[in-house]
């Protein structure tokens, strides 16, 4: 409390000190005119929000119910498919999520307690969270873009082939990510600026936005840098899917030799006469490359619908925390009204709990 | 209107103690503003308006647009299939039948998604919820704006819908003829995603106001019947209404994208489109019905005088109903490529809704067992509800036999099934809350002969415009077409003559109502007699409903409740009990608390 009551200007102190529990008659700021009390009003809010949540669910429940029902009648494109996805980027932003989460789960804590300042300081950094997994998520599209997996009509995948042309996001990665690094920087300074000139609300906002775009930038920076270690590109390899590929052009294609075998070995399959063929031959159908490009759609569709969802709930709890950041600047909590903080945060949690279930469902299948 | 050997006088019921007539502080009404206000003021303290009854207000009058809307859609698919032949609708045979395919679409989707869903619990329920409650607004009063402003941006987008090239997929937009066809699906889908979020809203607040906003002494067994249909209702609206609106996102990715989640070509499946559909909208079936049953609880007893039987048992029906309305889609989908076992379960699962249901109709029937039944507008039109809904409910077995089902699939015995319930329940449900809420909602009483003769009008149209499609579905007649043989033509004669007369019902019915806005006398605080707390304030209502918080006895005791002849209504008087025990305290007491 005393870190609060040095940070707040004198206007907007509320009387925290004339509060007494349960006393109805103290009519706090916060307290709605249909309430009887900041008790009700919590209570309402609280089981709103809960609701809210269970009707998220639900929301998602639709798509995992749509992925259930495809991988259990296509359980081998699932697996073909998924190789073309960064699963270190996906464990990196599972990491980078949870770690909001903590932070925001810390903000509700303190928020409890009245310390508005560690309110501030965990969302700003659940904010930053926020955006390098938006960032990481840059790079991971715009790559599916270059290699022409794209969702339903856009999916033109070709094993070792630029379906775009020369257009590629790749080329524009290095300006965006300086772009957006030094953006960030300077909206932060600015926030710092008039955090210091005394306008406290404008100071947090324009910084946490400032804190984002460079998060934004650090999380491409992140993403960008796994993807050119030399791990990556073995694994890339040993899967015989098109990260190596698309990295060396078509001419580089045979040189990965397992992959060349399969289908060598399935397009002479069908050549030959097929009733003897198949005893000789283990697999004789069409091989990981070829199923890709006819079956691919079926999972990138669910994977760009469920993950193109997800990130919009990260965009809109992005704007609800910053919206809690400037009434924290403000200094409209403490200990007896903190429901907006709390209510942020098991959306944030939610939106945490989807991206649990969508990086094993969609990256680390068998 | 009330029997004199029945009625007391006011003078026996407080014997020599005036002061035990709880009197009910008057005050402004919700309706004006305060004097000297502009007309750019009021148009603004409406617009902005936190007040949920003047926000059920406004989705009465929108929820009355859509459904002259989706009526005159009605009337379009009734005078084309006055003739076997098309011709009404088009010049060309190709013309009147792609016309008759956007008539009916429209009418359906209209009258479901912008009438029937919102109508009793986002107008009625948002005005009457709160008041029932005793509490001054619901929940979240900003989000309740919200909802009808999202409301009104799905009928902007029906609208949009109408004026581009139309919708002619049915209502239930199934894929993949909803993916092909070149009619305004998207908007048309997008304008449903968004009233599912209005439906969204307004069910999320209501079951927040009723679990935290409920006065004290008011436990969940002492709830008037209307909040647990309401409450029952607003959980299926929570937890179904998301499925729908991913669903539409889906089917909205499917025609701009070709995500192929609906598409065979590209590993999809179009019949995945009809679990997710029905998974929502047979629970929203509920949604339409559960709150028509619970205007129908209310009306009952008031006008029969006399406690509701089995209060506990249509309690939990409503919840019952809610909860098996979740498990019962697949009977929309028995000749839809579903498995003979699901088949199986999903019948089974549905007779069994009818158990919650039929407890309903015979607890309102033993209710009126020996009651002294009045029989006011309100009163005839839940007689009818109870004759309709009833037929409506058994010809529902039917379809959920599997066997006869095959042969009744997409006939026009379908049709007039789910108008007996939607349309014969629901609707009627609603003229009767609307007419038995008039007087509180607008403080004035309309002519009671005349509401009396719509009824009737409306019961007999409704009756002439549907039964025959019972025969016609049973002969054969599918669903969904333009022309016919000439030997259904009398049936469809008789359907589209009970149109008209239907029509003339409403009409006139709304005119009534209309008109007591008008030239009505002064409503009385009570004009019925009933016991729930809504009419323990002044007609209509003060902006905060109550000046003095009410006495929250039993909702279904009217013996407190005697008429006063010179205030043409109804008056509380408190019970005598303590009066020797404590004079000072017993009548002030219930009045200030």
């Amino acid at each position: 409390m005393a870190d609060a009551a040095t940070l707040d200007s004198p206007e907007t102190e509320p009387q925290t000190a004339d509060h007494g529990h349960g006393d109805h008659h103290d009519h706090h700021p916060a307290l709605e005119h249909h309430f009887e009390d900041l008790d009700q009003q919590f209570d309402a809010g609280k089981l709103g929000m809960w609701l809210f949540l269970a009707q998220e669910v639900l929301f998602f429940s639709g798509l995992f119910a749509a992925y259930t029902v495809y991988r259990w009648a296509n359980p081998q494109v699932f697996v073909d498919a998924h190789h073309h996805l960064n699963t270190t980027l996906g464990a990196i932003n599972t990491i980078v999520l949870l770690a909001s989460s903590l932070a925001i789960a810390w903000g509700v804590r303190a928020a409890m307690r009245g310390d508005r300042y560690t309110i501030l300081t965990t969302h700003v950094f659940t904010l930053g969270c926020a955006a390098v997994f938006m960032g990481i998520k840059t790079i991971e599209y715009t790559h599916k873009w270059d290699e022409g997996i794209g969702a339903g009509n856009f999916y033109k995948f070709l094993e070792g082939q630029h379906v775009h042309g020369d257009w590629m996001f790749a080329d524009y990665v290095l300006g965006l990510t300086v772009g957006s690094l030094a953006v960030g920087a300077v909206v932060s300074l600015i926030g710092m600026v008039l955090a210091s000139n005394g306008s406290r609300v404008w100071g947090w906002c324009v910084g946490s936005v400032g804190v984002s775009i460079l998060s934004l930038g650090l999380g491409i920076v992140i993403a960008k840098c796994i993807m050119l270690t030399p791990l990556e590109a073995e694994m890339a390899a040993a899967h015989g899917d098109g990260h190596g590929a698309h990295a060396a052009h078509a001419e580089d294609h045979a040189a990965e030799p397992a992959h060349a075998d399969v289908a060598h070995a399935s397009e002479e399959g069908h050549a030959e006469a097929e009733g003897e063929a198949a005893h000789e031959e283990p697999y004789t159908g069409p091989s990981p490359a070829e199923r890709m490009s006819f079956s691919g759609p079926n999972f990138f569709g669910i994977y760009f619908i469920m993950t193109g969802v997800h990130a919009v709930h990260i965009i809109a709890g992005m704007i609800a925390i910053l919206w809690v950041i400037a009434k924290a600047a403000d200094g409209q909590f403490d200990a007896d009204y903190f429901l907006p903080v709390e209510n942020v945060g098991l959306y944030w949690h939610l939106v945490d709990l989807v991206w649990i279930y969508l990086f094993p469902l969609l990256y680390l299948i068998h | 209107m009330i029997s004199q050997s029945r009625q007391h006088t006011l003078l026996e019921a407080i014997g020599e103690d005036p002061s035990r007539k709880v009197h009910i502080p008057q005050g402004p009404s919700y309706l004006t503003n305060p004097p000297g206000t502009t007309f750019w003021q009021a148009v603004g303290s409406w617009m902005f308006t936190l007040d949920h009854k003047r926000i059920g207000v406004m989705y009465l009058c929108g929820v009355m647009f859509a459904f002259l809307l989706g009526g005159i859609y009605a009337g379009l698919v009734r005078v084309e299939l006055w003739n076997g032949t098309p011709g009404f609708l088009g010049e060309s045979l190709q013309q009147a039948q792609n016309n008759y395919n956007q008539a009916f679409t429209l009418h359906g989707a209209i009258m479901t998604f912008l009438f029937i869903i919102p109508s009793i619990p986002a107008a009625l329920g948002n005005i009457f919820l709160p008041m029932m409650l005793g509490a001054k607004d619901v929940a979240f009063p900003r989000m309740n704006l919200a909802s009808f402003y999202l409301w009104c941006t799905g009928a902007v987008f029906f609208v949009a819908t109408l004026l581009t090239s139309g919708l002619d997929t049915g209502w239930t937009f199934y894929t993949p003829y909803s993916t092909t066809t070149s009619t305004s699906v998207i908007l048309a889908t997008l304008g449903v995603f968004i009233l599912g979020f209005s439906s969204i809203f307004t069910g999320l607040n209501f079951v927040v106001t009723v679990n935290t906003m409920r006065p004290k002494g008011m436990t969940w067994f002492k709830m008037p019947l209307f909040l647990w249909g309401i409450y029952s209702t607003a959980i299926i609206q929570v937890l179904a209404t998301p499925v729908l609106a991913i669903t539409l996102v889906l089917l909205v990715c499917e025609r701009t994208l070709g995500i192929g989640i609906f598409d065979p070509a590209k590993g999809g499946d179009p019949v995945l489109f009809q679990h997710f559909f029905w998974f929502y909208s047979h629970p929203a079936v509920y949604i339409m019905i559960l709150p028509g049953m619970a205007v129908i609880s209310e009306v009952i007893p008031v006008y029969s005088r006399k406690h509701i039987f089995g209060y506990t048992f249509i309690a939990y029906s409503s919840v019952a109903i809610a909860l098996l309305g979740f498990l019962v889609w697949g009977h929309h989908m028995f000749t839809s490529t579903e498995s003979a076992l699901a088949a199986v379960i999903f019948s089974a699962l549905t007779f069994t809704v009818s158990i919650p249901s039929a407890i309903k109709v015979f607890n309102w029937l033993t209710t009126m067992y020996k009651g002294a039944i009045h029989f006011n507008a309100a009163m005839c039109y839940a007689l009818a509800f109870m004759f309709l809904f009833t037929i409506g409910g058994l010809t529902g077995l039917f379809l959920g036999a599997l066997s006869v089902d095959i042969h009744l699939h997409d006939t026009y015995f379908v049709v007039a099934h789910f108008h007996y319930v939607m349309m014969g329940g629901t609707l009627i449900a609603f003229l009767a809350g609307l007419h038995h809420w008039w007087p509180k909602m607008f403080g004035v009483m309309y002519n009671e002969f005349w509401a009396r003769i719509a009824c009737l009008l409306v019961f007999v149209g409704f009756n002439l415009t549907f039964f025959p499609q019972f025969i016609l579905g049973t002969q054969g007649m599918p669903r969904r077409y333009a022309a016919y043989k000439e030997e259904f033509q009398f049936l469809h004669q008789l359907s589209t003559t009970g149109y008209f007369v239907l029509g003339t019902g409403l009409f006139l019915a709304a005119a009534v109502l209309i008109i007591s806005l008008f030239k009505g006398k002064k409503a009385p605080d009570n004009p019925w007699g009933a016991a729930t707390l809504e009419w323990k304030c002044c007609s209509p209502p003060t902006h905060h409903n109550f000046e003095v918080q009410p006495w929250t006895g039993s909702p279904y005791v009217y013996d407190d409740f005697v008429y006063d002849p010179d205030a043409e209504g109804y008056v509380e008087v408190l019970p005598d009990l303590q009066r020797d025990a404590k004079p000072a305290e017993a009548p002030a007491a219930p009045a200030t608390t």
